[in-house]
């Protein structure tokens, strides 16, 4: 391929990004994100942070009724194109899969989970919680592999209130978005 | 200068790292974009159109009038938080002129007594989430907020490690206040 200019491909309108203009950004192992507009560029997650994602997945896999579905990286717009994360993975009703789109929107999401990043845990705690909960998903966990933690947070009104903080050789055992229990001892 | 590729900037030259300031020198600055970096991650937005520009303009222009020796108001100027990882571009800044002459890449938050961002309708998360989160994470004393569309100034002063909502000063009020030197602002002078 040719060289692409700065110029020619990263300029936005000057409104921000939206979600159709990601595809013209090159794929280089980096994360693309966009908030309000503006585009967040993640370095590439670590391999203990996707040992984390896969652990999890897997034994939330194995819990979940047959009219729910895990996805991992799968994009979600938040109200319209301007705002676009992609969580660690996300719990959906099946049916949103059944959707022709390029992407899920926030009201597909019953639960969000990140893994948090030595390098960058901010994105997590600050940035995807506001958003999250302005897209009114009702569960978010926050799992992090440095204090061995699951952190369950749910929606009250329009921000998220901390509902536990699970320690490895605990379970958290929920009725929501599904039964299931999760120690993170298996997880991290 | 050559030609930048998409791949060169935008392709963190060790993977899985976290961006640093020191990675903004590969970056173009004549590209219309604004970047920071915000715990790692490279945040890029659109440049501030003309009004946005005009009224911090006049918000430095205001405050550096009524500005001691010590001090310097203006725009243009970039802070580091958080070892590097963290770096943003105020609108306009309050800066101890002492930490001008010591010729740094970039202002500490601890030379900043005082940031303000003027809130741009295309992006208020920027301003409202992330800056709030982390010049109060850098410790800097006081946060200003204008809203051009409400037509408000809103102080935020630090409260141990969170902001807490001071004043809002609407247009047609004075805000007056001793910190971080005697100076009194109303918001219709700059909307």
């Amino acid at each position: 391929m040719g060289v692409v200019t700065m110029t020619e491909s990263l300029m936005p309108p000057t409104s921000g990004w939206t979600v159709d203009d990601l595809y013209r950004l090159p794929d280089t192992g980096v994360r693309y994100e966009l908030f309000d507009g503006s585009l967040l560029v993640s370095p590439a997650p670590i391999v203990r942070h996707a040992r984390a994602v896969n652990r999890l997945r897997d034994l939330l896999a194995r819990q979940a009724p047959a009219d729910i579905q895990l996805a991992q990286d799968v994009g979600v717009t938040v109200h319209g194109g301007r705002t676009y994360f992609i969580p660690d993975i996300c719990v959906l009703p099946a049916a949103a899969f059944d959707k022709d789109a390029d992407n899920l929107d926030q009201d597909d999401v019953l639960l969000a989970i990140e893994v948090l990043s030595p390098s960058n845990p901010g994105n997590d705690l600050v940035l995807k919680r506001h958003y999250y909960a302005a897209g009114g998903i009702p569960q978010y966990w926050i799992v992090d592999p440095d204090k061995r933690t699951l952190t369950v947070l749910t929606l009250d009104g329009d921000t998220y209130k901390e509902r536990a903080v699970v320690e490895p050789g605990q379970a958290w055992r929920s009725d929501e978005p599904f039964p299931l229990a999760i120690d993170p001892a298996h997880v991290l | 200068m050559g030609v930048v590729t998409m791949t060169e900037s935008l392709m963190h030259p060790e993977f899985g790292r976290p961006w640093t300031i020191d990675d903004l020198a590969r970056l173009p600055d004549d590209d219309g974009m604004r970047y920071e970096i915000v715990d790692g991650s490279l945040l890029v937005s659109p440049h501030a159109n003309v009004y946005h520009f005009g009224v911090a303009g006049l918000l430095a222009r205001l405050l550096d009038r009524q500005a001691p020796d010590q001090f310097l108001v203006a725009q243009d100027g970039s802070v580091q938080v958080k070892n590097r990882t963290s770096y943003f571009l105020p609108d306009v800044m309050a800066v101890r002129r002492d930490a001008i002459q010591r010729g740094r890449d970039c202002f500490d938050p601890a030379d900043v007594p005082l940031v303000i961002e003027v809130l741009s309708p295309s992006n208020r998360g920027n301003d409202l989430i992330i800056k709030r989160h982390y010049y109060a994470a850098g410790g800097i004393p006081q946060y200003w907020i204008v809203d051009p569309e409400k037509r408000t100034l809103t102080v935020l002063t630090l409260e141990g490690d969170s902001y807490q909502d001071r004043a809002v000063v609407e247009a047609g009020q004075v805000w007056r206040s001793d910190e971080p030197f005697p100076l009194t602002i109303d918001p219709a002078d700059v909307l």
